[in-house]
């Protein structure tokens, strides 16, 4: 039984949301383009919007259930949000703003809690100050040590850290992890970063125009996306349009407009049924046409380099098939710094690439599964 | 003390009539302020019609409906005063009434733009701290609103203390009871009593302007 | 800080409601609703009575229509001194008066009054014709016995057709009597009480009262009065005392003729 389960719709003029996924304590990250529903989803946990129909399911029980005619008000709900603009109470110190979730427990009791939270967010000092006159990242740790005062059971983080500079964003995400692991709280955290998503994320949801269309363990997502689509949100590149020739136990082999490549197996696909390979930038291996690739089973390829763009400590490089012709097809392959010079790219133009077996994956287009 | 052209009566009369109308003001005006901020609801121009509307009918519109809901012609005000032994025209309740009907657009359309600045993300986020309604509206919603509100009170208690037209209809000229400092003005200037009238009408621009200036102070003491 | 601010707000109301609890002397207070044109005939009244009686008196002036009008709508008073007979008659007739109270207290006259220092000749209505005259301040008849009777008198000379689109209407005489005094009319027609009263600001020229209806001014006591025996009293003050100041500020009394 997990520990948050998320199943209900909603529908704001043209946009119909239905998110269905569920979490168990850990961080999951709820990643999707700007207006896919993410932070609806939040709002409506939190108990701020109310769903059509549906559930919420957290670990303290259902709060919403339409069919029962459930709906906890949001000031029952032991829920801690942290919203994009986090809004913090002007008119109160930071103190008090961390303390107000502690309204009406003994003064005492308070004061310890506050302290508590101040030491543990490196908030010294800043006690009497009002938000305004404490900087971008000091807010951020107020509006978290609020949402942490009363000991919630679910942490909601709406892309808490985008207006920050990245050493702080970095300094933070990796506050946020400790935290969460130390008190064992149940964090989701919505963003549209995917570098954020993969340093934080236990498990993620992918979101697109309202629904959620993959949910999972982080590296299960990333290794396996269920859609070209998702293959897009998260940023992949070499994705080949296809269908499936032949499969067998080791591999999957996809013919594509330009070449044929083997993927690792995938159970689901049919013969025939369309399917894109896909292997990310990362994963393609360069080589020089005389030193060929050992390993049969993965594919090479004949490649001419065309472009390239040097990015910090990668160089991202612009591979254009051979046997393509004219019909232009591009693999990029990225190559650190280190190979980069070893192998001597800069020199020449003629190269292979291997896409592995284990690294490209066959992502099922259509509705052909078995 | 003060001028003996003046009656003082007239000073405890108006700032009765003036205390008790801003006090209905704020009683009735604040809930529909915050009212017409935060919620749609049907019917919602309809109030804002109603509610503007005393800003521009005649005083002495005003003043004669009341008379008729309210006075011995009515049925209404029969039974107010036969049965429950309420008066309210020709008293300084009628006189405050009137004056609360013509200042509370001031109060209504300030407070509602005082409410409608406070970020309701802010509500939000405080209702999922554990606040009820009642309590995030004390602890957040008030306190940011405060300044926009105190300008409201100082607005209705100045149009308040001012008003003629609705009282004299409602309340008449009688010394010591209705007749307020607008009226005492008028009534100076029918009986050729020159001094009467210009000291009246000097002491009400000083209590018109020095309302203005304690509400005004007081709004940059709220600012912390 | 916000406290201070609440109680700046709180103070300014409570310091007007809380005055409303002190004042007052324990004596009664008689208040007398009464038509303009006794304004200052009573104020001379107010001390000598008020000793006499150990009660307070409180005026509220107005023209008889309106203020009939307003006890007709619920307005508590002890005295309606009309300046005619037929609003008393009216409130009588709706059963808010003590009839056996009801008197004559004196008969009114009107003058012709322009300005002090008008270049202006008016000696008779027939006068105010002239083109100089541009505007005439009369109390409005619709609800003022002297407005009602300065009409009736313009019309049987003959001049009402005339003069008719020059009229300013005062709310009530006492207003009407004002505009003449400022000059913002060339001339009014006023009560005689009020022209004596003002005296210094004022020309007069008494009006034939064969042209008009008898203003006989007709006083009662309201059944609403809690002091019946006050307000009788003063009744009987004002037609017996207090004759001699009624004569000085210009009034006829009844079975007297005007002495002027």
């Amino acid at each position: 039984m997990a520990a948050l389960s998320v199943d209900f719709e909603k529908r704001l003029g043209d946009f119909h949301l239905r998110p269905r996924f569920d979490a168990d304590e850990e961080l999951i990250v709820l990643l999707g383009p700007s207006g896919s529903g993410k932070s609806l989803t939040l709002r409506a946990i939190a108990g701020l919007l109310r769903p059509d129909a549906g559930r919420i399911e957290l670990p303290s029980g259902a709060v919403f259930d339409s069919r029962l005619g459930l709906d906890v008000p949001p000031q029952a709900r032991s829920v801690g949000y942290v919203v994009q603009d986090l809004a913090l109470f002007p008119h109160l110190s930071v103190a008090e703003n961390i303390a107000f979730g502690l309204h009406g427990r003994p003064k005492q009791e308070q004061r310890e809690r506050v302290r508590e939270l101040v030491e543990l967010l490196g908030l010294e000092g800043l006690e009497r100050r009002l938000p305004r006159e404490t900087s971008g990242g000091q807010q951020q740790r107020v509006a978290l040590g609020r949402a942490l005062a009363a000991r919630p059971r679910v942490l909601l983080l709406d892309e808490p850290f985008s207006a920050l500079d990245a050493p702080i964003r970095n300094a933070l995400r990796r506050e946020v992890t400790r935290l969460r692991r130390q008190l064992g709280l149940l964090a989701l955290f919505v963003t549209h970063d995917l570098q954020e998503a993969y340093a934080l994320a236990d498990r993620i949801a992918i979101y697109d125009g309202g629904s959620v269309l993959q949910c999972g363990p982080r590296a299960e997502v990333f290794r396996n996306p269920a859609s070209v689509r998702v293959a897009h949100l998260l940023e992949a590149r070499n994705i080949f349009e296809g269908r499936v020739v032949s499969k067998t136990e080791a591999y999957t082999e996809i013919e594509t407009p330009w070449f044929r490549v083997r993927a690792r197996a995938e159970g689901r696909l049919a013969p025939q049924a369309r399917a894109a390979a896909c292997v990310r930038p990362e994963h393609v291996i360069l080589l020089r046409p005389d030193r060929p690739h050992t390993n049969q089973l993965d594919t090479t390829l004949d490649v001419e380099l065309v472009d390239e763009v040097p990015t910090g400590n990668n160089h991202r490089l612009y591979l254009r098939v051979v046997q393509a012709g004219d019909s232009q097809c591009i693999i990029e392959a990225d190559v650190p710094a280190h190979p980069y010079q070893v192998m001597g790219v800069a020199s020449r133009r003629d190269w292979l690439v291997a896409l592995t077996l284990e690294e490209t994956v066959a992502i099922p287009m259509g509705d052909d599964l078995t | 003390m003060i001028p003996l052209a003046i009656d003082a009566e007239d000073i405890r009369v108006s700032l009765q009539v003036a205390g008790l109308a801003t006090l209905i003001c704020i009683v009735v005006g604040l809930p529909m302020a915050w009212l017409l901020a935060r919620h749609q609801f049907r019917g919602r121009t309809l109030v804002e019609v109603v509610v503007t509307l005393p800003l521009l009918l005649p005083p002495t519109v005003v003043g004669y409906y009341l008379l008729r809901a309210l006075g011995a012609g009515s049925p209404f005000g029969r039974f107010l005063e036969d049965e429950l032994g309420i008066r309210i025209v020709f008293t300084w309740y009628g006189a405050a009434l009137a004056a609360a009907i013509v200042s509370i657009p001031f109060l209504i359309r300030t407070s509602q733009s005082a409410f409608e600045a406070v970020d309701s993300e802010l509500e939000g986020v405080a209702q999922t701290l554990g606040r009820s309604r009642i309590g995030v509206f004390r602890a957040i919603t008030f306190p940011l609103a405060a300044r926009g509100i105190a300008a409201g009170v100082a607005l209705a208690f100045a149009r308040a203390i001012g008003e003629f037209g609705a009282t004299v209809v409602v309340a008449g000229n009688i010394p010591g009871r209705t007749r307020t400092l607008p009226i005492s003005v008028y009534d100076a200037v029918q009986a050729g009593d020159i001094d009467r009238a210009n000291l009246t009408a000097l002491l009400l621009v000083g209590i018109s302007v020095a309302s203005l200036l304690v509400f005004s102070w007081s709004l940059l003491l709220v600012r912390r | 800080m916000r406290r201070r601010f609440g109680i700046a707000a709180v103070l300014l109301c409570a310091l007007g409601l809380g005055l409303s609890a002190c004042g007052g002397d324990g004596r009664p207070t008689v208040l007398v609703a009464a038509a303009a044109d006794l304004r200052f005939v009573f104020e001379a009244m107010e001390p000598q009575f008020e000793e006499r009686c150990e009660c307070n008196l409180k005026f509220s002036f107005g023209s008889s229509g309106t203020l009939a009008t307003q006890i007709s709508n619920g307005l508590k008073v002890d005295i309606f001194a009309s300046a005619d007979s037929s609003y008393v008659e009216q409130l009588e007739k709706a059963g808010l008066t003590l009839p056996e109270t009801r008197q004559l207290y004196a008969v009114g006259r009107i003058v012709i009054a322009v300005p002090a220092d008008s270049e202006l000749e008016v000696e008779t209505l027939a006068d105010l014709r002239e083109t100089n005259v541009r505007r005439i301040a009369i109390a409005s008849p619709d609800h003022a016995p002297y407005g009602r009777a300065a009409r009736q008198a313009l019309e049987n000379a003959g001049v009402w057709e005339a003069v008719v689109d020059r009229l300013v209407l005062g709310e009530n005489a006492s207003l009407a009597t004002q505009f003449v005094e400022t000059g913002n009319v060339d001339a009014g027609i006023v009560p005689l009480s009020l022209a004596i009263s003002r005296e210094e600001y004022l020309r007069a020229v008494l009006v034939d009262e064969s042209l008009h209806e008898p203003l006989r001014q007709e006083v009662a006591v309201l059944k609403s009065s809690r002091h019946p025996d006050k307000a009788t009293a003063f009744l009987a003050y004002v037609n017996g005392e207090g004759r001699s100041l009624m004569r000085q500020y210009g009034f006829v009394l009844p079975g007297e003729s005007l002495q002027r």
